[in-house]
């Protein structure tokens, strides 16, 4: 049998926020993705921890951005989904799925953000 | 806007337990972030932000550290489960005691002070007694 690990919640939130943000997602956008999307607001330097570990995991792999031409630019620690992250994103997500179907707890409109 | 740079000493800080490769870019962010905070709210409100940044950071790279050290098969679950060596179950028990006191702030504080003062006052009194009783009074001479 293959063993899947499955994602503790704020790794799974830290996945799909660097999905979520495609090329721009970098420590802090990622900070700010989690507060105004997931409200869910977070220490950067905590965050930096999670995405060492999912770099770790092999889930994520990070480059590092041309300084950017302003006062005070300078380059950034840029991150992308590897396809375990997206095969462990997917994973977890279908799981969540399918213990939750049936269940009325979800009013739809109200997690869309409507 | 011009860019404000936060007090280097925090960099300093983080430096204890954020690896080098990582903390330039943790460390940019920040100031990034602190300017903006600086711009907003004011630099009183930036710092004390800043404060608080630093001093939730330790707890995770700390663990993330850990578990490096431990190597790469290592996940948490599998960590709970084997046997644990004298000083995994030290750093674990450290751990759960400094959650333990932060869950009670107050009760914290009591212990601190009873400690500080109950050794503060043994030690005031064992000095005078020590040197009333056993060494005797300096610029006295004993009588024959």
């Amino acid at each position: 049998m293959t063993r899947t690990l499955f994602l503790p919640e704020f790794e799974l939130y830290v996945l799909l926020a660097v999905l979520r943000l495609g090329p721009d997602a970098y420590g802090a956008s990622i900070a700010r993705e989690l507060a105004s999307t997931a409200e869910r607001p977070v220490s950067i330097g905590a965050l930096y921890a999670t995405l060492g570990r999912l770099s770790d995991k092999g889930y994520v792999v990070s480059h590092v951005s041309r300084p950017r031409p302003v006062q005070g630019g300078r380059s950034r620690k840029h991150y992308t989904l590897t396809g375990s992250g997206e095969a462990a994103v997917e994973h977890s997500a279908r799981k969540l799925r399918r213990m939750m179907h049936g269940i009325d707890l979800l009013d739809e409109s109200a997690a869309s953000g409507a | 806007m011009r860019f404000v740079r936060p007090p280097r000493v925090f960099r300093r800080f983080l430096s204890l337990w954020v690896p080098d490769n990582e903390l330039d870019f943790l460390w940019a962010d920040l100031g990034d972030q602190y300017a903006e905070i600086v711009e907003t709210d004011g630099r009183r409100a930036a710092f004390g932000w800043l404060i608080r940044e630093v001093r939730v950071s330790f707890e995770p790279w700390w663990a993330l550290r850990f578990e490096r050290a431990e190597g790469p098969q290592t996940r948490p679950r599998e960590f709970l489960n084997r046997r644990a060596s004298m000083t995994d179950r030290f750093v674990r028990d450290v751990r759960y005691a400094v959650r333990a006191l932060r869950r009670r702030p107050l009760l914290t504080l009591v212990a601190v002070l009873t400690l500080t003062i109950g050794i503060g006052a043994n030690t005031a009194i064992f000095s005078v007694v020590n040197g009333v009783m056993f060494k005797g009074v300096d610029g006295l001479e004993e009588t024959d």
